[in-house]
């Protein structure tokens, strides 16, 4: 994971030569380190910690956690969607990413924009957008039984497709500036090359441009995957019953039950497999590089 | 331009002067008060806190939180033996769960308990604000007249229509409504039969559009017309019927919403704490300004006869509203609610 971010960051940095000092770029990274230490590893660390010690070593709460039909099935099912959402993203995010890396000048400016101005808008008001357009007497049934295809408005808010929407829609920005970034330092020879040899834009694409952004699309999958697996808000708002997340259920034993060990346990399950599904994913993308090499 | 050294000392000394500009903690005078924030809470201040300084040269600084973030907070200052609040926000289910973080309270310390309606002053907890969990529908689409009990609610055929009901942490409410529309007395339903209420909700729940989180979503689905009827908050009904829509609330069978001033243990104001709760107790002015702004009745006696009788039967702290409400045990809530709430999720994410 480390190898294919270094990678989307120096994609990102068009690195001029020039170099911070060693001792500056320690004092510029010193408060972020510190920040990181004691807002977050220290008190995720002791709610990791407690739910295996309270006091004494115990594994009381994770067999709790497999004695209840509910946990592991709402598990699944976040893993579930955090799955689907991050196929819907790439799917989406492919073509615009490819879009944007031909574009230049304003076309560029007007495209960046586009995918950066929903990134710097609320969660909270892009959740907000979509029950408009999806709620019952919304934009969108309105236009169904307007143009006379649905007899009664249909059930579009409130289930697992709208949080599925909405959810795939505030992640793309995710998706679509690490493989934008992959494409964009693809050496335009390359394709030159391909196709002065013989291949056509089909065969150019599947054999040089698409294996070239591999490491974007490892990247944006990562992170549209990893973050849809906390997500909080969106499926709280524009969710049903059926949505519930495993992150609704850790606030649930953090802040309304008070069960802090229990929530440990959850969030110490969450983490694990996480890092189990990204270490395998990691895995398949290294051979699929060696393979293509 | 400046060169990175210059920019590097720049910064160091600011953070600095920032970090000696903040404020010191704990001023001599002030009282801290935890509600849940918003404009809720701008009413508290302008109506209650502000003249209660003016009066007593006793600052309060108000702190915004949720029932849950309270509890949090509270449990983690417990924890770190550093309690920095004086009084809190208590549903009635928490002057039980949260026993050991509260101080008892001395109602003979309350002078003015006399303003205030029978049995305000608990072991625990005073009075705050009172309101229900009612069945608030859309009058419009009811011209025959709209359901009056939870059994109506359940009706589906006489009253069709999609409905809303609450999943907003406390899912004994609508397991208390499931009981009554199964014909349990109102003042009879704890210990809650959970077989019998979740069958009872399994029948309703085809016709169960949402299952709102917040008061406000709840808003929204009146006004937007998704749903026709909702188990929801009165306030929340009475604030879209100033707001001119057609929209009934009923206190018959109503579950009590009620919210109490609570003391925590090892606070350092203690006698300032307990001039604020005293000085709440008084002015009925006051009180009905609040009341009419929010939706939320007070526990001030005296604030009624301020009314016309028209307007006071439609008040959630009218005795004959009062009198319909159902009767909850916070005891058993207190007891039973994360295997309640275990088990209401498992049912509700199916």
């Amino acid at each position: 994971m480390t190898a294919s971010l270094k990678r989307f960051a120096a994609t990102l940095w068009q690195a001029d030569g020039r170099r911070f000092p060693a001792p500056l770029s320690l004092l510029l990274v010193g408060p972020l380190v510190i920040g990181l230490c004691v807002a977050f590893i220290l008190p995720v660390g002791r709610l990791l910690a407690v739910s295996v010690w309270n006091p004494d070593f115990t594994l009381a709460e994770f067999v709790h956690i497999t004695e209840s039909p509910l946990y592991l099935r709402i598990l699944g099912r976040t893993f579930l969607l955090g799955g689907v959402v991050t196929v819907l993203t790439l799917v989406l995010a492919y073509p615009v990413a490819f879009l944007m890396a031909r574009l230049s000048g304003w076309r560029l400016a007007v495209a960046t924009a586009c995918v950066l101005v929903p990134l710097w808008t609320s969660v909270l008001v892009r959740s907000y957008a979509w029950i408009i357009i999806l709620q019952r007497n919304g934009l969108l049934n309105s236009i169904l039984t307007g143009l006379g295809l649905t007899d009664a408005p249909l059930p579009l808010l409130y289930n697992e497709l709208s949080v599925t929407i909405a959810m795939t829609h505030v992640l793309l920005p995710y998706m679509i500036l690490p493989i934008w970034a992959a494409l964009r330092t693809i050496p335009r020879d390359l394709p030159l090359a391909a196709q002065s040899l013989g291949a056509n834009a089909v065969r150019v694409f599947f054999l040089v441009v698409l294996p070239l952004s591999l490491p974007g699309v490892a990247s944006g999958v990562l992170m549209v995957f990893i973050l849809s697996l906390g997500f909080y808000v969106t499926p709280a708002l524009v969710g049903g019953p059926e949505t519930l997340m495993v992150a609704t259920l850790i606030g649930q034993q953090t802040t309304e039950l008070l069960n802090w060990p229990f929530a440990g346990a959850l969030a110490a399950l969450l983490l694990g497999i996480t890092l189990l599904l990204v270490t395998v994913f990691n895995r398949f993308l290294g051979l699929d590089k060696k393979a293509a090499s | 331009m400046l060169s990175l050294r210059t920019l590097t000392l720049l910064s160091v000394s600011l953070a600095v002067a920032l970090g000696s500009a903040a404020p010191s903690r704990a001023q001599e005078k002030e009282l801290v008060v935890v509600a849940t924030g918003g404009a809720f809470e701008q009413a508290l201040r302008k109506n209650f806190y502000e003249p209660f300084t003016e009066k007593t040269g006793i600052r309060i600084r108000p702190v915004a939180a949720s029932n849950a973030e309270t509890w949090t907070k509270v449990k983690a200052m417990r924890e770190a033996n550093a309690i920095g609040w004086d009084i809190v926000t208590a549903w009635p289910e928490d002057l039980v769960a949260q026993a050991d973080s509260l101080a008892k309270l001395d109602c003979s310390r309350l002078t003015n308990l006399s303003q205030a309606v029978d049995g305000a002053c608990t072991e625990r907890g005073l009075l705050r604000t009172m309101g229900g969990v009612s069945i608030v529908y859309d009058a419009k689409r009811f011209p025959q007249g709209g359901p009056q009990t939870w059994a109506d609610f359940w009706d589906v055929k006489r009253f069709p229509g999609p409905r809303a009901m609450p999943n907003a942490g406390a899912p004994w409410w609508p397991l208390m409504a499931a009981l009554m529309a199964d014909g349990v007395p109102r003042d009879k339903l704890f210990p809650l039969d959970l077989d019998r209420a979740f069958k009872k909700l399994d029948e309703l729940r085809p016709s169960i559009a949402v299952w709102w989180r917040t008061g406000d979503q709840s808003m929204q689905l009146l006004r937007s017309g998704e749903v026709v009827m909702a188990m929801m908050w009165s306030g929340s009904g009475f604030v879209l019927k100033d707001q001119g829509l057609p929209i009934s609330v009923v206190w018959n069978d109503a579950v009590p919403n009620i919210g109490y001033w609570a003391m925590l243990k090892g606070g350092a104001n203690q006698d300032k704490a307990y001039a604020f709760l005293d000085y709440y107790l008084t002015r009925p002015e006051a009180h009905l300004t609040f009341a009419n702004a929010f939706k939320y009745d007070t526990s001030n006696r005296n604030m009624l006869a301020l009314l016309s009788p028209e307007d006071r039967a439609a008040r959630g702290s009218a005795p004959e509203n009062m009198a319909k409400m159902a009767v909850i045990d916070p005891a058993w809530i207190a007891a039973n609610r994360a295997a309640v709430i275990e088990r209401w999720n498992r049912w509700l994410s199916r």
